[in-house]
């Protein structure tokens, strides 16, 4: 093929050092801008690192009952000189390491119960948004349907007859907690469809497949990751109840909200046995949400100058 | 360029917006100055990032102090309206001076009727009954040509089309009869036959009222039909002014008859356009030289170090460009 | 149909159908957005298509693309009637007829480097060009349109509109096409920047043998670069015919009233007799008894209210009008006719 422009007649791009996606070092740069953000990640990391590694960072086995070392309150020393950061509960079991065999628990449900639910959710939220017709009034019906059920009262039941278990709990999150992302999924399908280098794609003759993978989900994590962010901390908060209610993880598994329901006799001579796994759920809860309130913001270009190093310039301005 | 002896109605003195961003200081507009007498029509010829539209937002008093800055004088009768009151200025914008823009349908609010929306500057301002305003708001439909004007007093913008949306944004401007509207790209978002009922809709009303005309367009084509007098800017500035038959006949600069050579026409089929390399400069990019030099087909060496000053090339016409400069010392 | 015919178009139609908006009224509501249109292109031609908002040209496009699947009508390109074909060998055919898009801005993904958006079409087509070869086809691609070899590892937002569009060109030469859709293809471009693009794409038209259906609001760019030109007016092509004898003579009081209506860069042509045409495109979902355009033209008649006007074909231009040959439009197009001496 002949070059018609011999010699290429428009100068070439500007040499702009943006990227059109942010680098993970910008993301960390923005984030160590807002301080409450920050604090929040950092207690965030702490908690998954103390999660994953429960088994050989908890100083002591959270199982192991020393009936000579019951109710030392937090900052307390046992009678054999053992200091226990924040106490002993009704069995003497150190309540430190049962808050870190429960990070375990909670952040591994809290993970993989979003995770089910967004795999769920976005696809079919995808394929109801780009194909529409039947197959989206049937989905978005359903969707409806299932979020007006009370979520609580279906758990129960299902975990009544089926069993509680870690499986189970993940099964029974993913079963309530679809809808939302499938809501979200759809809907960011429905605008991205419209783009013209949609219509682009599919003039070159891109199959639905191609189109979906490489033009409209990549497009969607950004606002996917917030929901899932929140999704974390409330299926943390569902554990931690349905444990409470004695339906969720059983002994002598520790789990937050079992803590807190063993704990509750204790309430008026051993605060701390409900205070601290009640603290954890909160500020676990708090965190998230505060960094996902953050990613929200900083997901929209608008809002994103007032972090970034290098913030977008008005180009076209006239 | 006042070439009346009555003082001019808006005297605009080198007006200059300086936008501070975090890259760096964006100056948008630079030094730009022009006058309108009264009843008069001025066209404004400029493409992206030529200020056109930030100067305009200046003189309306319309740009956020920081980040940006406003230096000139914008002198209508007899005030300077920079130096104004932001009360002052409010009262001034709506009733002498009015503005039009190019997106009619998006400047309307979707959730009000168009009889609300028209009568609102006068309800405002005049402070009568409802039935007056409605009654004026279907004077001002008239006068616009909106047909139906009774029932379409209760109508939402939605249900109106993109022309009928601009003849909106007309009768709301008119409301307290300005001395000048300003219409910013009015016809730029309709089609060919509404572009030409808004023009002679305009061209009527000026002639009713006697209003002065500002028109800020990239169209050559509405600029040669309607316009009295024009000026062309470029990356800020601007680069040529005459009446609009000097400048399409004798265009002293190089960008004025680039656009003009490049444009397609409908009566002529003509040869090859002659593109104009290049593209325009992203908004307050300022070189050492003249603006258009890299892609101006006549430059030469002083271009790229010299900016080029405002000189008089002929009788009510001037144009900042070195050949002119050059071609005067040799006569 | 000539064999060297490489698109033909016979009274394609194009009806959406909308929802029913109230649950029990019955029938649902049509539009009838393009109405027994027929065009034929060879290599090498433009056809320019202009009409205003909601006549209907888009739907043309999407229906020639088959973006949307045309109602009733027949599409045969290269010979090959599209509608017989299965899917997948309509995908297949889509390698030969391409699309330039109007909104320089969204019609690139912003995520994508300009290398993968234009190596998008290979991974679609695997056989058109082989791996190793792609790099320097792309280069080659970039070369063509203007643009710089280094420009591939950039992303869209690093360019100008004009620039963003000649990647679109190029991606649209990628899979070697023989015909280009170009829908407003400088439409939403500088005035100063429009210039390059239409030069840009008749030299491709001339070295590659391209075929263009070229839409456009602005018919003093499509007086430049189209052969042949239809009008279209509520879904319908009013009239057709070669561009020196539509703009210069047209005979449909449409075609006339829009040419009258193009602002001239010329001071002197101002005080011209200018038709202005009153009221607006009726709604598409209710179109006008008899002919389409009777309500709003100057020489209607009880005729033209009732009866659909016949297809005439008048010195070489296809009319739909009852009274084609009859019509005097002199007055109104002396300046057409007058500059063309000036050439």
């Amino acid at each position: 093929m002949s070059q018609i422009v011999g010699n290429p007649t428009v100068e070439p791009a500007e040499p702009d050092d943006r990227a059109a996606t942010t680098s993970f070092t910008d993301y960390l740069r923005a984030l160590l801008r807002d301080k409450v953000t920050a604090v929040a990640a950092l207690f965030l990391l702490i908690l998954l690192v103390a999660a994953a590694g429960a088994e050989f960072l908890a100083p002591h086995d959270p199982n192991a009952a020393n009936l000579r070392a019951r109710f030392i309150p937090p900052l307390g020393t046992a009678r054999d000189g053992t200091f226990y950061l924040f106490g002993t509960d009704e069995l003497g079991r150190d309540v430190l390491s049962r808050l870190m065999h429960g990070a375990t628990v909670s952040m591994s449900i809290g993970l993989l119960g979003a995770i089910c639910s967004a795999i769920v959710g976005v696809s079919l939220g995808i394929l109801a948004g780009f194909y529409r017709g039947k197959l989206e009034i049937v989905l978005m019906r359903a969707v409806d349907g299932m979020m007006a059920l009370p979520s609580l009262l279906i758990a129960l039941f299902i975990l009544f007859v089926i069993g509680s278990g870690f499986a189970n709990l993940i099964f029974i999150f993913t079963l309530l907690h679809w809808m939302i992302f499938a809501r979200m999924a759809r809907s960011l399908t429905l605008s991205y469809k419209e783009q013209t280098y949609v219509t682009a794609a599919r003039a070159v003759g891109a199959s639905d497949l191609r189109i979906i993978l490489t033009h409209i989900l990549p497009n969607m994590i950004s606002p996917l990751l917030v929901l899932f962010t929140l999704e974390i901390a409330v299926l943390i908060l569902s554990e931690a109840s349905l444990s409470f209610l004695g339906f969720g993880v059983q002994p002598p598994r520790a789990s937050w909200g079992l803590m807190i329901a063993r704990g509750r006799e204790y309430i008026s001579s051993a605060w701390w046995l409900v205070v601290m796994p009640g603290a954890a759920i909160f500020l676990a809860a708090l965190c998230l949400n505060l960094v996902a309130a953050w990613a929200r913001a900083i997901s929209d270009p608008v809002q994103r100058w007032r972090w970034l190093t290098k913030p977008s310039t008005e180009k076209d301005a006239t | 360029m006042t070439n009346n002896i009555p003082p001019p109605l808006l005297d605009v003195r080198n007006l200059s917006v300086r936008f501070d961003t975090p890259h760096g200081k964006v100056q948008a507009v630079n030094g730009v100055s022009w006058s309108i007498a009264a009843g008069a029509t001025l066209g404004i010829i400029g493409e992206s990032g030529s200020g056109k539209s930030v100067g305009l937002e200046a003189i309306m008093g319309l740009i956020q102090s920081p980040p940006g800055h406003v230096t000139g004088e914008v002198i209508f009768d007899g005030q300077n309206l920079l130096t104004m009151t932001q009360e002052n200025r409010r009262a001034l914008r709506g009733e002498k001076i009015s503005m039009v823009f190019q997106d009619a349908v998006s400047a309307l609010n979707p959730s009000l009727t168009i009889g609300y929306q028209i009568s609102e500057v006068y309800r405002s301002r005049k402070r009568c009954s409802k039935e007056d305003a409605s009654r004026k708001a279907v004077e001002l439909m008239d006068r616009v040509r909106i047909p139906s004007a009774k029932t379409r007093l209760k109508q939402y913008p939605f249900e109106f089309s993109g022309g009928m949306c601009q003849r909106v944004m007309i009768a709301t401007a008119l409301a307290m009869d300005p001395q000048i509207l300003i219409a910013d790209e009015p016809t730029t978002a309709l089609d060919v036959t509404v572009q030409r009922q808004i023009m002679a809709l305009l061209a009527d009303l000026q002639r009713d009222t006697g209003m002065a005309l500002v028109l800020i367009t990239h169209d050559l084509g509405v600029v040669a039909e309607v316009v009295e007098q024009a000026l062309v800017m470029y990356a800020g500035k601007v680069v040529e002014q005459a009446d609009v038959n000097t400048l399409f006949d004798r265009p002293a600069h190089p960008y004025t008859r680039s656009l003009i050579g490049s444009m397609p026409r409908i009566d002529n089929r003509g040869m090859r356009l002659k593109a104009i390399a290049g593209s325009p400069p992203a908004a307050g990019r300022t070189l050492p030289g003249c603006s258009f030099h890299p892609r101006c087909p006549d430059q030469f060496e002083i271009c790229a170090s010299q900016q080029p000053e405002l000189s008089r090339v002929g009788t009510n016409h001037i144009a900042s460009c070195h050949l002119n400069v050059v071609a005067t010392d040799e006569r | 149909m000539s064999d060297k015919t490489i698109l033909e178009v016979r009274d394609l139609h194009k009806r959406y159908t909308l929802r029913n908006r109230r649950l029990f009224s019955g029938a649902a509501e049509t539009l009838d957005a393009v109405k027994n249109v027929s065009f034929s292109l060879q290599p090498g031609e433009t056809i320019g298509l202009v009409g205003e908002s909601g006549c209907g040209k888009s739907s043309l496009a999407r229906s020639v693309l088959y973006l949307d699947t045309p109602s009733a009508g027949s599409t045969i390109f290269d010979g090959r009637d599209m509608s017989s074909l299965s899917n997948k060998e309509r995908r297949l055919m889509r390698r030969h007829i391409q699309v330039i898009f109007q909104d320089p801005y969204s019609s690139l993904d912003p995520r994508f480097t300009i290398r993968r958006i234009l190596q998008e079409p290979w991974n679609v087509f695997p056989d058109i060009v082989h791996p190793s070869k792609r790099e320097s086809r792309l280069s080659e691609l970039l070369n063509l349109v203007g643009l710089h070899a280094s420009d591939a590892d950039r992303y869209p937002h690093q360019f100008s509109g004009g620039q963003r569009q000649r990647i679109g060109i190029a991606r649209a030469l990628a899979l070697e096409p023989k015909v280009i859709v170009c829908d407003e293809p400088v439409s939403a471009l500088d005035v100063s920047v429009q210039a390059q693009v239409v030069n840009l794409l008749e030299d491709l038209q001339s070295e590659l043998g391209l075929a263009y259906l070229f839409i456009a609001h602005d018919l003093s760019v499509v007086h430049h670069i189209s052969d042949s030109v239809m009008v279209m007016y509520l879904g319908e092509v009013v009239e057709s015919g070669p561009v020196e004898s539509v703009f210069v003579n047209p005979k449909h009081p449409y075609t006339v009233a829009l040419l009258s209506a193009v602002p001239i860069p010329d001071p002197n042509l101002r005080d011209r007799e200018i038709i202005v045409l009153e009221g607006e495109v009726p709604n598409p979902m209710s179109p006008p008894a008899g002919c389409a355009f009777h309500p709003r033209c100057r020489h209607a008649t009880q005729l033209c209210k009732q009866t659909v006007p016949p297809v005439s074909q008048v010195d070489g231009t296809m009319v739909r009008c009852h009274f084609a040959s009859q019509l005097d439009f002199s007055t109104h197009l002396q300046h057409l006719s007058l500059a063309g001496a000036k050439v």
